[in-house]
């Protein structure tokens, strides 16, 4: 699904990734680790075509395709979804009329029929339920004075309207409570499939035990040094970063 | 001497023009000659013009050129109708009943506005709306420009005590339209009276609109104008609301879509005379290409005036890096039991809302189109007349998409 090979990338000329690797295939779960800064968030953004951050080496290769020559949009229409850790507000403009014109223009570069005003109010009410999203929620300004938990599950309630094959959650974990993880959780492995697969991002290993993942990379100092399977979050969780920081040191 | 005369932008202006048909005393005519006489184009030393240069005028050929204007032109569907086409009233195609369109004499010049006595002596339409107590209507003046003309209607609403009045003041123009509009309007609102202005600019890309309103507010009445300078080289409007009794309620809301070359200015004041008023203006807009914008909104609280409560916005975004806003809000409170605010801000497009929208699938048009109406929504939102809030919400629709 998703090839990244030895990707470095600069923000106003500070390298933080350093020749990342990573495979992606359909049907899987990747975790992403790691300690502040390591560059787990400029993963998130070069993933999603942040323009402050400028691939300097390496090849990302979505689906065939060249990711890096893509805009934003095109990613979306690819079918690469990016759920924010800090989801923007809106004033003013109505969360379902986005994800409707989000929706068409996806169907429209793909030369689909706009999806019928019956079609895709159906959908809402089918989605929303997945994250327990009020549907009045739903209708409202994006995100504007939407709670933490809210904010999260807009996220998810979002991907699950626009069906990606390839999910980056990005700390979506953060500033959950329980009961809202839990929620999301439960969002995102609905939606799971032998079709798509997820990358989630996380410093915490609390999310992995809602949301399992095949595989848990370390991301240290701007690569992946360490891949296991969820055994390693619990390890990670138990000792901490400093042994990965160690063993990184002396290698 | 001569040559300094023939230097005079008002008299190169004036020769252009054909003086008005319509009856104006001599003493009227004479004031408006002598108040022309002694001024000239207003110049960047002058306060009031500092940002907005009307040289420009000069060069409108004013030719009688047509140019077709193809779009049905009037929004509303059930009010009544006055057509203005080129500057001259319309009687056949005018539903005038309760309109008075033709004149014994014009009312006489009481303002000290060299365009309002320009306007005076080259009046191409005279029209009177009076709103009698039982009645609540609305009337849609229509102003078409067909061809390059001088449009100088002179416009007087009456709404009387207990009235209440909608007036959507409509001027429409073709694209390319070079026409030199230049309109004085003058309300009345008297005690208990509610009335409404909603005024429609959508002038085309070469013509220059220069408008005034002076209105009064009489006790316990409420008077709202929102104002929709939509396209056009140059439109400047004045907006002058004298309360003069308590107990009023004032509003004033304008969204301006500015792109190209266009120039707008809105000058708004509001003179608090008396005690337990309320009045809040809100304007916002966008500016895109070279366009250029200038706002100035003026709240007097005179001294007796307590407990006013007065509120004003405004609020402007940059499209493009060449474009450029002067917005100055000036509140002259002279008496100590109220409460006032101004605010002015003027930004770009939030960056990440766009890149929010856009990692979702959205075109960079579409995402920043979407945060626009979503800006200028604002405003709409306080427009009660769905007819003029939707015509609008299309037209900032299509300045989009042409």
């Amino acid at each position: 699904m998703i090839e990244i090979k030895n990707v470095h990338a600069n923000i106003e000329g500070k390298e933080i990734l350093k020749g990342l690797n990573l495979t992606v295939n359909a049907g899987e779960v990747h975790a992403i680790m790691g300690p502040n800064g390591a560059g787990k968030s400029t993963l998130a953004s070069i993933l999603a075509g942040r323009e402050e951050y400028e691939v300097t080496q390496g090849s990302i290769t979505f689906e065939g395709e060249d990711l890096l020559e893509l805009d934003t949009e095109e990613r979306a229409h690819a079918g690469l979804f990016l759920a924010f850790q800090y989801p923007v507000e809106i004033p003013g403009v109505s969360n379902v009329n986005f994800l409707r014109t989000a929706i068409n223009e996806t169907r429209d570069a793909k030369g689909e029929d706009p999806i019928s005003a019956k079609d895709f109010m159906a959908l809402v009410r089918e989605k929303s339920k997945i994250v327990e999203l009020d549907s009045k929620l739903a209708s409202r300004a994006v995100n504007e004075g939407f709670s933490g938990g809210e904010k999260k599950r807009n996220e998810i309630f979002q991907m699950a309207m626009l069906n990606p094959k390839l999910a980056v959650l990005d700390e979506t974990d953060s500033g959950l409570d329980i009961d809202a993880l839990r929620i999301v959780a439960k969002g995102v492995n609905s939606l799971k499939s032998s079709d798509n697969a997820s990358i989630v991002i996380t410093h915490y290993q609390r999310l992995l035990d809602y949301i399992v993942p095949d595989y848990v990379h370390v991301l240290y100092d701007g690569k992946i040094v360490k891949t296991g399977n969820k055994d390693l979050a619990l390890e990670l969780e138990k000792k901490g970063y400093d042994w990965i920081k160690e063993e990184t040191q002396v290698g | 001497m001569d040559e300094v005369l023939t230097q005079n932008k008002f008299d190169i202006l004036r020769k252009r023009l054909s003086p008005t048909l319509l009856p104006i005393s001599e003493i009227s005519k004479g004031k408006a000659e002598d108040l022309l006489a002694t001024s000239d184009f207003p110049t960047r030393k002058n306060e009031a013009w500092k940002y907005t240069n009307v040289n420009g005028l000069n060069k409108l050929l004013l030719d009688g050129e047509s140019s077709d204007l193809t779009k049905p032109k009037s929004i509303t569907k059930s009010a009544e109708k006055v057509y203005i086409i080129n500057g001259q009233v319309s009687k056949d195609q005018s539903d005038v009943s309760g309109i008075k369109t033709s004149w014994v004499e014009l009312p006489e010049l009481h303002t000290e506005e060299s365009f309002d006595a320009l306007n005076l002596l080259y009046c191409t339409a005279g029209i009177e709306l009076t709103f009698e107590e039982t009645e609540n209507k609305t009337v849609e003046l229509v102003f078409e420009n067909t061809t390059n003309s001088a449009v100088f209607p002179r416009i007087f609403i009456q709404c009387n005590k207990g009235a209440k009045g909608t007036v959507v003041l409509n001027f429409q123009s073709a694209e390319k339209n070079a026409s030199f509009i230049n309109v004085s309007t003058f309300v009345d609102v008297e005690e208990n009276a509610n009335l409404s202005i909603h005024k429609i600019q959508k002038n085309g890309t070469q013509s220059f609109d220069l408008q005034r309103e002076y209105v009064n507010q009489a006790a316990n009445s409420v008077f709202t104008i929102n104002t929709f300078p939509l396209s056009g080289r140059m439109t400047r409007n004045d907006l002058v609301i004298n309360v003069n009794g308590s107990n009023c309620e004032t509003f004033m809301n304008g969204a301006y879509t500015l792109k190209g070359k266009s120039h707008c200015d809105n000058h708004t004041t509001v003179d608090h005379k008396v005690a337990h008023c309320y009045s809040k203006e809100l304007y916002k807009g966008v500016i895109d290409d070279r366009a250029t914008n200038v706002f100035n909104g003026k709240v007097f609280v005179r001294k007796d005036a307590q407990k006013i409560n007065a509120f004003q916005s405004n609020a402007n975004i940059l499209l493009s890096e060449t474009g450029s806003v002067n917005s100055k809000p000036e509140l002259e409170i002279y008496a100590d039991d109220v409460k006032c605010s101004h605010g002015s801000t003027t930004g770009q497009l939030d960056d990440e809302a766009v890149f929010y929208l856009r990692s979702r699938g959205l075109s960079e048009k579409s995402a920043k189109e979407l945060l626009v109406k979503a800006f200028l929504g604002e405003v709409l939102e306080e427009v009660d007349n769905e007819e003029v809030s939707s015509y609008v919400e299309q037209e900032i629709e299509n300045h989009f998409s042409a």
